[in-house]
């Protein structure tokens, strides 16, 4: 039942399967669907092809170049690079794919409820967003970074979240203004649907596409973030491992051993190029004015 | 436009009293005594710890802290490190170079990302297009620790082109390379926004009727379609200029600059609040002040928006 409200009061040009369609009609999008698919299976397998593990020493190779025997080299204490990036891509991959989604969670409530309710609500919704959006938010993502850090991956996509909804929520709240005042939504309103339930059942999902794409190219974003975070050694504490960590440790020799650096950081420009192709195909297959819908 | 100017200023001040206070309160809420952590492993006795507290005024509640602060930056006095420099010194060493810093960076992204976006937007589908958009997109993805450590490599390292670091030698020549690493990815932001707003309007009724009334291919481009399709993109630019100012440390710890993302790293590793403080609240007014600018700017580009 709820499906068929959803198809029936939004998306007008057609369902899930047109949008897939057209998002696979771009070649972009083709290469960064297979890429991203490649990226994940690597992540979810690839460690477990290796017979070494991220932790343990190999105490005949000290910072070796890549060899046979360790596909991406090993670092200083002996410990095998390739199995290191795959599991810290697992990290930087569960990172990305909790704060990427919940940003644009937080967004689509905030925005929804202040555009919707307009009114006191809207006016602190609106000073909410204005006050969020001049916080330094990286400066307080550093702030907050040990804490986080030490607490574990889960809390670091938090803080990311946390601090990366506004400009959605921004866009968010003006698409519900306007939505607020169709037939639809009138209709529902007089029927006597409760508040809650109009906003989950026509409001949000008509802004779906907007929400879809945002939390899309949220995750390659979030694990960015993260790599810089790594990088400026606020990132997660050890033991824990991730693209930002080894980036970390990396970019210290990245002259005299430039594969502990090289292979992390190529991992990540792979892993969030393919993500933003995605969603960049995504927005251009869900938005009727970009015009290259139909291409 | 006075009364609008005025109405936006007033919206500006919960903002700034609410970030200020969120900004208080997250540094007052840190983990660790910076108190106890100066004497080390040694220790702080007691009693000096007790004369410490009350001279930082960190024996009185939350609230009264953030009004007593709010009260110095009001006049003038942003208080003294645990080491004994004033803050104000650090500020006014520091904010002028990442300022020049973000300001050149601005011009970069602007001049190169509007030029390349134009081009794109009037060739749109074309061969340049699409290898400007996979440009844009790859910058947009390598993250910028990696794009200033291989500019630094070849074009400081091994061509000798320009200066591998600032240090204390801040000109435009040493400020040049990590502008354009700061600004890279507003870069193809730039492009990618100035492209998709000058196809648009390159089918607008207005353009049409310019071309129509026989006005050359140029002045059409530039005056009718390039004027159109800046206001999108001059917004961005705004807001822009607070994001580079308030993102530059991984730039700045690249290049060796001890601007605001330097200072405010060291700051935040020490615990030192007071410098934490006032150097996010000057960020904060500095996004306030570049989001007034752009609505000034908006009036100006836009002859449709009238502000009653």
């Amino acid at each position: 039942m709820a499906v068929t409200d959803l198809t029936a009061t939004s998306a007008p040009r057609s369902g899930a399967p047109g949008v897939l369609r057209r998002t696979f009609r771009a070649p972009r999008a083709r290469v960064g669907v297979a890429v991203l698919a490649l990226v994940v299976l690597a992540a979810v397998l690839g460690p477990v092809l290796s017979r070494w593990d991220p932790f343990t020493s190999d105490v005949t190779a000290f910072g070796r170049p890549p060899t046979a025997l360790h596909w991406f080299g090993t670092d200083s204490s002996g410990r095998d690079l390739y199995v290191r990036t795959l599991v810290g891509l697992r990290t930087s991959l569960a990172v990305g794919l909790v704060a990427g989604p919940l940003s644009t969670l937080i967004a689509a409530v905030v925005g929804a409820v202040g555009g919707y309710l307009g009114g006191r609500v809207d006016r602190v919704v609106v000073w909410g967003i204005d006050l969020a959006l001049v916080l330094p938010s990286f400066y307080l993502l550093v702030l907050l970074a040990p804490t986080a850090g030490r607490a574990g991956w889960f809390a670091v996509a938090l803080a990311i979240a946390l601090l990366g909804w506004m400009v959605m929520a921004r866009l968010v709240r003006a698409q519900a203004r306007s939505l607020r005042r169709r037939d639809f939504v009138t209709a529902a309103r007089f029927l006597g649907v409760p508040t809650g339930a109009v906003l989950r059942r026509h409001v949000l999902p008509h802004l779906a596409s907007l929400l879809v794409v945002d939390a899309t190219l949220g995750v390659a974003a979030t694990v960015l973030t993260e790599a810089t975070l790594g990088w400026v050694g606020l990132g997660l504490g050890p033991p824990a491992v991730s693209l930002g960590t080894l980036l970390a440790a990396g970019s210290a020799s990245a002259v005299t051993r430039p594969w502990l650096f090289w292979f992390p950081a190529g991992l990540l420009v792979v892993t969030v190029l393919a993500t933003s192709l995605v969603g960049d195909a995504l927005r251009d297959a869900l938005d009727p004015t970009t015009g290259t819908a139909g291409e | 436009m006075a009364r609008y100017l005025g109405r936006r200023l007033l919206q500006a001040i919960p903002v700034f009293f609410g970030a200020t206070l969120l900004i208080y309160f997250m540094v007052f809420s840190l983990p660790g005594d910076p108190v106890l952590a100066l004497g080390g492993d040694k220790g702080v006795s007691d009693a000096l710890a007790a004369q410490l507290r009350s001279k930082y005024n960190l024996d009185k509640p939350f609230l009264v802290q953030y009004v007593l602060y709010l009260k110095g930056i009001f006049t003038g006095n942003f208080g003294v490190t645990f080491s004994g420099r004033p803050v104000g010194e650090l500020l006014a060493h520091a904010y002028p170079i990442t300022f020049k810093l973000a300001i050149m960076a601005l011009v970069f992204e602007g001049v190169f990302g509007i030029g390349a976006g134009l081009l794109a937007g009037l060739r749109k589908g074309k061969l340049f297009d699409s290898t400007l958009l996979v440009v844009s997109l790859v910058v947009i993805a390598v993250p910028t620790f990696v794009i200033g450590f291989v500019l630094q490599f070849f074009v400081g390292v091994k061509w000798h082109l320009l200066p591998v670091s600032v240090g204390s030698d801040v000109s435009f020549r040493t400020l040049l390379m990590p502008a354009i690493v700061l600004g890279a990815v507003s870069f193809a932001y730039v492009l990618r926004l100035t492209r998709t707003s000058v196809f648009e309007n390159l089918t607008a009724d207005f353009v049409r009727t310019a071309t129509a009334k026989g006005l050359s291919r140029p002045r059409v481009v530039m005056v009718h379609v390039l004027r159109n399709s800046l206001i999108p993109v001059v917004t961005f630019l705004g807001s822009d200029l607070g994001s580079l100012m308030g993102g530059a440390i991984v730039t700045e710890g690249i290049f060796n600059i001890s601007g605001v993302g330097g200072t405010l790293y060291q700051a935040i590793r020490q615990g030192s609040a007071p410098t934490i403080v006032s150097f996010t609240t000057i960020l904060v007014i500095v996004f306030i002040a570049a989001n007034l600018i752009v609505d000034l700017l908006y009036a100006a580009l836009d002859p449709r928006i009238r502000y009653a």
